[in-house]
C-alpha cells in the first residue's frame, strides 16, 4: 500500500500523504516528519471533519462528499473518498489541490483495484457458479408442484 | 538590468509620467507604477501606489500591486540578509532577519530561522524571538496545542531575560487576548515591579482587576478560544455594521448563470440566498454555516491557520464557500467552479456586508 502512496508522496507540494479508514484508522501514509502521534491526529481529525460535513449536508438529501478541500493560510488539506477509504493529502502553502487531482484518482483506482483484485478469482481459473444454499435451509417445493395434471376433468391430479 | 534596457526604461517611465499627470486614473496609476517595478526601482514604485490608493482608495488592482511590491522589496531585504548572515553570522542579523519574517507573517520562515540560530548559539534573543514566533502562531491559528507551546515558550524565555520586561509583555498579551484576565493582572504586577511607576501599566492593571473575578483559567480560556474561534477581544460576528455595501448584486448576477444552483452571503447567523426558496433555501443556509463552523474548527486544531477556501464535490455538484474574518460566500454549481466564479466568491469573502436584507434570510 506504501508503494501506491509514495509517487504521490514525491510530487512536488506534496508534505504529506495518508489513507485512513472511514473512523480516522491510519491505514497506510508515506512523506511526513515521521511522527506517529501527529499523524494519529491528523487521520482523526480529518474523518472527524470529513464526517461533520457529511452529517451537515444530509438534510439537503446530499450523499457524502467524494472530494473536499480546505485551503488554508499554512497549507491545503485535500480529502479524497472511496467505498473503503479515504486518501488525505497535506500539502504546502505554494501548491493548489487542482496540483493533485489527477494523481489522487490514479492513487484511490489502484487502491481500489488491489482491493477488489483480492476478493476475484485467480488468473486462470473458471469462475464457479456460487454453491446452493445449505439443504437443510432449502424450502421444499409445493405439494402441488410434484405432481402432474389430471389426464380428464373430474379427476384427481397426479394420476 | 542592463544599461540599454535601463536607459529604454527612462522613456517609458517619462511616457506613463505624462499619461498619468493628463489623466489622473487608477490605470495610468498602476502603468507608472508597474514601469517603475520592470526598472526595479520598487520603493518610487510603492510612492506612486500609495498616491494612487491615496485618490482611489477602493482600487483593488492598485491594492494587489502595492502589496506585491511591498512583498518584493521585503523579500530583497530577506535575501540581502541571509547573504549577509552566511558570510559573518552575528545577533543583530539573525535578529533583524526574524523580526522581519515574524512582522510579515512568515511564521514557519522565522521559526526555521530562530531554530538555526539556536543550534548555533543559546542566545537568550533567540529564545524571545521563538516565543514571540509561536505566540503569533497561535493568535492565528487559536490551536489550544499552540497555546501551550507559546506559554511554554514564554516561560523558557523568561528563564533566560528574567530582568527583562519584553517577555512578561508576550506572557500580558497571550493572557489579555485569551480573556484569562486574572494570570493577566499578574503578569501585569510582575511588569510593575520591574518598571514601576509606569502609567500605562498602573492603568492596565486596574482594568485587568476589575475584570479578574470570577475570569477563567488560562486553560479553560485557551478551551473557549479553540471551540469558538474568537479570542477575547474580538467582537461576536454580526455585532459591526456593515460599511453599506451590498452583497445582493453579485449573488445574483452569479445565481444567474446557467449552472449555478445557488449563491450566498453567510454572516453571524443570517443568511442571503439566491437560487432555492423557502425551507430548502433554510436547510442550504444551515449547512453552509455548520460547514463553515466546522471547518474553521478543524483548520485550527490541523494548525493550517486562516480558512481561505473550502470546496466540497460530490453527486450534488460543487460547492465552493470562501470565508471572510467574519462572513462567508458560498456557492453550489452543477459542473466545476472554474477560475472567474471562484475570483468573485473571494470577493464575496470579507465583503462585511447587512445580511439582513435580502430576498431570502435564515
Amino acid at each position: 500500500m506504501i508503494a501506491v502512496l509514495e509517487p504521490l508522496s514525491r510530487l512536488p507540494g506534496v508534505e504529506f500523504v495518508m489513507l485512513i479508514s472511514h473512523d480516522g484508522v491510519p491505514i497506510a501514509h508515506a512523506g511526513g516528519t515521521g511522527e506517529s502521534e501527529r499523524e494519529m491526529s491528523l487521520a482523526a481529525l480529518a474523518a472527524s471533519w470529513l464526517n461533520d460535513i457529511s452529517m451537515a449536508v444530509a438534510p439537503l438529501t446530499w450523499s457524502a462528499p467524494e472530494r473536499v478541500c480546505l485551503r488554508a493560510a499554512r497549507g491545503t488539506l485535500v480529502l479524497h473518498r472511496s467505498d473503503s477509504a479515504c486518501l488525505v493529502v497535506l500539502l504546502g502553502r505554494e501548491s493548489s489541490p487542482e496540483d493533485v487531482r489527477l494523481p489522487m484518482d490514479g492513487v484511490l483506482a489502484r487502491i481500489e483495484r488491489a482491493r477488489h483484485g483480492r476478493d476475484a478469482v485467480p488468473r486462470g481459473q473458471v469462475a464457479e457458479t456460487p454453491a446452493a444454499p445449505i439443504p437443510s435451509r432449502a424450502e421444499p417445493p409445493a405439494a402441488e408442484e410434484q405432481l402432474s395434471p389430471a389426464p380428464h376433468r373430474g379427476q384427481p391430479p397426479g394420476h | 538590468m542592463n544599461f540599454l534596457d535601463r536607459l529604454l526604461s527612462f522613456g517609458r517611465i517619462r511616457r506613463a509620467r505624462r499619461a498619468l499627470a493628463a489623466e489622473p486614473t487608477p490605470s495610468t496609476y498602476l502603468a507608472l507604477a508597474q514601469q517603475y517595478a520592470m526598472a526595479g526601482r520598487t520603493l518610487e514604485a510603492q510612492h506612486t501606489c500609495v498616491e494612487g490608493l491615496t485618490a482611489f482608495p477602493d482600487n483593488a488592482q492598485l491594492s494587489r500591486f502595492h502589496q506585491r511590491t511591498h512583498r518584493a522589496e521585503r523579500e530583497a531585504h530577506v535575501q540581502r540578509l541571509r547573504r549577509e548572515l552566511a558570510q559573518a553570522p552575528r545577533a543583530r542579523l539573525w535578529r533583524e532577519l526574524c523580526e522581519v519574517l515574524i512582522d510579515s507573517d512568515e511564521l514557519s520562515k522565522a521559526e526555521e530561522e530562530v531554530t538555526a540560530w539556536l543550534e548555533r548559539d543559546h542566545d537568550p534573543e533567540a529564545y524571545y524571538l521563538l516565543a514571540r514566533v509561536l505566540l503569533a502562531r497561535y493568535l492565528a491559528d487559536r490551536g489550544r496545542d499552540q497555546g501551550r507551546a507559546a506559554l511554554a515558550a514564554i516561560e523558557h524565555s523568561l528563564e533566560r531575560l528574567p530582568r527583562d520586561a519584553r517577555p512578561l509583555r508576550a506572557k500580558l498579551e497571550l493572557f489579555s487576548r485569551i480573556g484569562a484576565w486574572k494570570d493577566a493582572r499578574d503578569v501585569a504586577a510582575q511588569m510593575l515591579a520591574l518598571e514601576p511607576g509606569a502609567l500605562e501599566l498602573e492603568g492596565r492593571y486596574r482594568t485587568l482587576s476589575a475584570r479578574a473575578d470570577g475570569a477563567p483559567s488560562v486553560e479553560r480560556a485557551m478551551h473557549e478560544v479553540e471551540r469558538s474561534g474568537r479570542l477575547a477581544d474580538e467582537r461576536e460576528p454580526g455585532a459591526e455594521r456593515a460599511p453599506g455595501r451590498s452583497a445582493l448584486p453579485l449573488l445574483r448576477e452569479l445565481a444567474a448563470q446557467p449552472d449555478v444552483q445557488a449563491a450566498l452571503y453567510v454572516r453571524g447567523s443570517t443568511a442571503l440566498v439566491q437560487g432555492p426558496k423557502g425551507a430548502t433555501a433554510e436547510r442550504t443556509a444551515r449547512a453552509v454555516q455548520s460547514i463553515l463552523a466546522g471547518s474553521r474548527a478543524a483548520g485550527r486544531r490541523l494548525g493550517l491557520g486562516q480558512v481561505f477556501q473550502i470546496q466540497l464535490e460530490g453527486s450534488f455538484g460543487t460547492l465552493s464557500i470562501a470565508p471572510g474574518e467574519q462572513d462567508a460566500g458560498a456557492l453550489l454549481c452543477s459542473g466545476p467552479l472554474g477560475r472567474a466564479r471562484e475570483e468573485a466568491l473571494l470577493g464575496m469573502a470579507g465583503l462585511n456586508a447587512d445580511a439582513s436584507q435580502g430576498d431570502h434570510q435564515s
